[in-house]
């Protein structure tokens, strides 16, 4: 491979990185953050005294 | 650090920080526990009643029925597994808060709502709020549920709905275990529970072939109900048909569902049905005096009711139900 094309590869490497990175357009939605889905249960108390 | 333990059902699920209890709707967040699907229903219909099934509420009428995704149990047959045994996230949800839940019922001309298809237990709060509201709108609240709860949450529960159906799948610990990864005890004292608190309790039970089919099992089933919820309450013997993760199983053959219903009989309950068995007399309501045909039923369609009045058209005998 000469260097013109090195750089193009190396070039479209960074480019698909960045837009993975930081545009992040597969991403799953982020897990049950949706604040209409949210509610506080009732039955439930600490235990940390239970955990391993 | 921040773990809870969650006290909604007999699992007590230990959830740390970020975890999900058992049912894959409970989540642990800064060390409070949140339900992950309140307002949410990934399954929202309009059904008869009578496909819960209720036969002895409000016959010919149509439940607003909703559902959110999880359970609390795992049951190989779940013939709602693509709802039952995912987390919300993997579910196509609506926004459904509980008035909406109200409005869209009145709207249907629904004279009840039901949590259904899954289970209500795990959307516990979603269906006590909306049940409120139902509630003051004059709508009958109705849950089909596995019966797999704390008695105090049930309590609660129990003072805001009217009539409870409860998935009785087994007699014995050892098919609760094998078939549903749960334990029979809890279930049998929900009903008690239902029954003490004078909710309308029906039960199913549904029959699989080579699993809880015995003459011994149904024998044993209908004995306890007879001795320690009463005669007076329906128990529907359901057809198995291959689902999930019993495909290799035939359907139920319908002799068996007429033994069990037999069975019933023979042991002294008064109100026992044969379910996804068409044009059988299981389907149909007979007074527990004079025997004559109360109400007819060709699948979810009511054709006949000689109920007047909460009472048998003929001999006057009281027909116990919710009947308006």
């Amino acid at each position: 491979m000469d260097r013109r094309n090195f750089l193009k590869t190396m070039l479209w490497f960074a480019a698909s990185w960045t837009i993975f990175k930081w545009l992040k357009p597969f991403e799953a939605p982020a897990i049950g953050l949706k604040s209409d889905g949210l509610r506080e249960a009732e039955f439930y108390r600490r235990a940390d005294h239970l955990a391993g | 650090m921040n773990t809870l333990q969650c006290r909604l059902c007999p699992r007590h699920c230990l959830i740390p920080e970020g975890g999900r209890g058992n049912c894959r709707a409970r989540t642990n967040i800064g060390g409070k526990l949140f339900s992950l699907t309140y307002g949410n229903p990934c399954s929202v219909h309009v059904d008869p009643i009578e496909k819960k099934p209720f036969y002895h509420v409000l016959p010919a009428t149509q439940a607003f029925s909703i559902a959110t995704a999880g359970c609390n149990l795992h049951c190989l047959y779940c013939q709602n597994w693509e709802i039952s045994q995912r987390p919300p996230e993997e579910t196509e949800n609506q926004d459904l808060m509980p008035e909406a839940v109200v409005s869209n019922a009145l709207q249907y001309n629904c004279r009840s709502i039901a949590y259904t298809y899954s289970d209500p237990v795990i959307f516990y709060e979603y269906t006590y709020d909306t049940s409120k509201i139902a509630n003051d709108k004059g709508l009958l609240n109705v849950l089909v549920t596995a019966g797999y709860i704390e008695p105090e949450p049930l309590s609660k529960l129990c003072e805001v709905v009217q009539a409870i159906k409860v998935d009785f799948k087994g007699i014995t610990e050892d098919f609760y275990k094998n078939m549903c990864d749960a334990t029979l005890k809890p279930v049998l004292d929900s009903m008690i529970t239902i029954k003490k608190l004078g909710v309308w309790l029906e039960m199913t039970n549904l029959i699989v072939p080579t699993w809880n089919d015995s003459e011994k099992d149904i024998r044993a089933l209908c004995r306890w109900v007879r001795d320690y919820i009463g005669v007076d309450s329906p128990l529907h013997f359901s057809r198995f048909w291959p689902m999930h993760k019993l495909l290799n199983l035939p359907p139920t053959p319908e002799e068996t569902l007429t033994r069990a219903w037999d069975i019933a009989k023979a042991e002294g309950l008064h109100f026992a049905y044969t379910g996804n068995v068409p044009e059988h007399a299981g389907n149909n309501t007979y007074c527990p005096k004079d025997g004559k045909l109360l109400i007819a039923r060709r699948g979810y369609d009511v054709t006949e009711n000689h109920i007047v009045n909460g009472k048998c058209e003929y001999c006057g005998t009281a027909i116990p139900g919710i009947w308006k």
